[in-house]
């Protein structure tokens, strides 16, 4: 039974019924017995009321053509060609980039002789039609002919015609036609290895008991930002309990040509143990994050580990950070402390504040402390 | 044309779509920023500033909450920060031309005036108090919005909503006796 304080206290909600049927049941028994209450809850109606009725104002004069003419200097709206809250699509996504970046690049070896490595920021796939288009594909020309230029050296890279999967073998082959890269990196991995696969995905949707995946993108042209486009990236994205790890990325850009993918370089140096042979496709890539960043459309970041972290630690940097700390302090009853706020985050909330985040120009960017957290590390801080 | 419709058209850059799609949200927008910031050069900033954030992102809508509420969150973070910027927490009471409800000479003064002393009430209320009084009360959104668009749980926003109408009664304790006298006195 309720006390007139506790009637008191909860009257907004039964005026805004949002109390259980029992509560309000509870509620009205009270109010019947007790006049003072029920004067309490009159008195509430009319304030409710009169605030209803109080008038909206008219917009200001000039007001629609100010608006138009912002809006005839924007140029087009960004794209957003990733879905937000698909984790699985776009981390998947993710992870073939990186593995495509490493491969062009020479540097698989490196990361196959070093414990953790990373790729912060790296430009994913540029996809804005923004004013500004020209001055990022001239930048985009430049990185594609810098990494062309890498792909030359010859002792890092020999060419493999073949798609076709051999037993303990890696091979990789990226298409260049016109204006549409794609690149396939299949590998077969022993039945026995005790690595997991190469799944990008978070552990709580990851199927980590297996060690073989099939990940495959076949989308041709560019994702419509609609709502509709989550359905197709969780299809593009199958996971198959296959022999064979096949990555597919296909980049749809117009402009954002990859060029031919080189074969993944021999490792120098012994193997590391847990690995059976040389070329099979073993490197871990962990949980990555592709956000809209104010400079490029999306930033990206992924980590790249032989021990695949159960949780991510992240840096986000934030464009309105007094807003966002306020909001999310709140929520989850953390305070900001020299500057940021760091929250622990288990994979549902994790994915909502990133989310959230995106509104404020967050760019992501993973850091190495992902081995003994027992849950997602969320660093949120002012950016620069 | 379909709401939806018009989003994705306005994704793709089309001005008219997108004004069609926001002409029936600008009255909200501007009517949010101006309790909110309590002005009217700085709402009417900040209602073109929350649209032009609406285009440039429109491509990130992604259905799962509503359009209103959509927009409603990137005004009310567009507010914020320009509540943040703008050191001056001097409110200036609306100005006549700009209440368009009454139908007497009479009753528009008597309309002015209760809307002043009830808006002058609501203005005064701590920065959160007054947002959930704006979303609930004025602008109707559900519990469940509010939380969404404050990004906040459902019993912030319920103990924010209950301590805020306390207040404005406490506030307006004068205003709402007289009211319930006359109330009495005619009956």
């Amino acid at each position: 039974m309720y006390s007139c304080d506790d009637i008191r206290e909860r009257l907004s909600e039964y005026v805004d019924d949002v109390l259980s049927p029992e509560e309000k049941k509870d509620f009205e028994k009270h109010l019947k017995s007790c006049q003072a209450c029920r004067a309490e809850l009159d008195a509430l109606k009319c304030l409710i009321k009169e605030i209803k009725q109080l008038p909206f104002q008219k917009l200001p004069e000039g007001f629609e053509k100010q608006l138009k003419r912002r809006l005839l200097a924007e140029g087009k709206p960004k794209r957003y060609r990733f879905l937000m809250g698909n984790w699985k699509a776009y981390s998947s996504i993710a992870a073939a980039a990186i593995l495509v970046i490493l491969l062009r690049t020479g540097y698989y070896n490196v990361f196959l002789n070093s414990d953790t490595a990373y790729v912060n920021d790296t430009s994913l796939v540029i996809t804005e039609d923004s004013p500004d288009e020209g001055v990022k594909a001239k930048k985009e020309e430049e990185a594609a002919k810098s990494l062309a230029d890498k792909r030359k050296e010859p002792d890092l890279h020999t060419p493999t015609p073949t798609q076709s999967q051999k037993p303990n073998k890696a091979s990789s082959r990226a298409a260049n036609t016109n204006n549409t890269a794609a690149s396939n990196i299949q590998s077969r991995q022993e039945e026995t290895n005790q690595i997991p696969s190469a799944s990008p995905d978070f552990p709580a949707d990851s199927p980590t008991e297996k060690t073989k995946e099939h990940y495959e993108s076949q989308e041709d042209a560019p994702i419509e930002p609609t709502e509709d486009s989550a359905p197709n990236m969780a299809r593009a994205f199958s996971v198959e309990d296959t022999a064979d790890t096949t990555i597919n990325a296909l980049t749809q850009e117009d402009d954002s040509v990859m060029g031919a993918m080189a074969e993944p370089p021999v490792r120098g140096g012994a193997s590391p143990k847990n690995y059976e042979t040389d070329n099979n496709a073993d490197v871990k890539i962990s949980a990555s994050e592709i956000m809209p960043s104010a400079d490029t459309g999306y930033s990206f970041a992924a980590t790249h580990d032989h021990e695949q972290p159960e949780y991510v630690s992240v840096r986000v940097e934030v464009e309105d950070f007094d807003t966002v700390a306020e909001n999310l302090s709140a929520k989850y009853n953390k305070r900001v402390q020299y500057g940021q706020l760091i929250l622990d985050l288990d994979h549902d909330d994790f994915n909502y504040v990133m989310n959230y985040l995106v509104s404020f120009g967050a760019t992501v960017t993973q850091d190495d402390a992902s081995g003994d957290l027992t849950l997602n590390k969320c660093t949120i801080v002012e950016k620069e | 044309m379909s709401e939806n419709e018009l989003i994705a058209k306005a994704a793709k850059g089309d001005i008219s779509a997108f004004e069609q799609l926001v002409a029936d949200y600008q009255s909200m927008v501007y009517n949010i920023a101006l309790k909110l910031l309590c002005n009217t050069e700085d709402a009417a900033d900040a209602a073109q500033d929350a649209l032009i954030k609406v285009y440039r992102n429109i491509g990130s809508f992604n259905g799962k909450s509503k359009f209103s509420t959509w927009i409603y969150r990137i005004t009310y973070n567009t507010c914020l920060d320009k509540m943040r910027k703008s050191k001056n927490q001097e409110y200036e009471l609306l100005d006549d031309t700009a209440v368009d409800t009454a139908s007497t000479p009479q009753s528009a003064l008597m309309d002015k005036e209760r809307a002043q002393i009830i808006q002058k009430a609501i203005y005064s209320l701590p920065h959160d108090q007054k947002t959930v009084i704006v979303m609930r009360d004025i602008h109707g959104l559900s519990y469940d919005e509010i939380a969404d668009v404050l990004n906040c749980s459902l019993g912030t926003v319920k103990s924010r909503i209950n301590r805020a109408r306390i207040k404005l009664r406490e506030m307006l304790s004068d205003y709402l006796e007289q009211k319930a006298h006359a109330k009495r006195h005619n009956n």
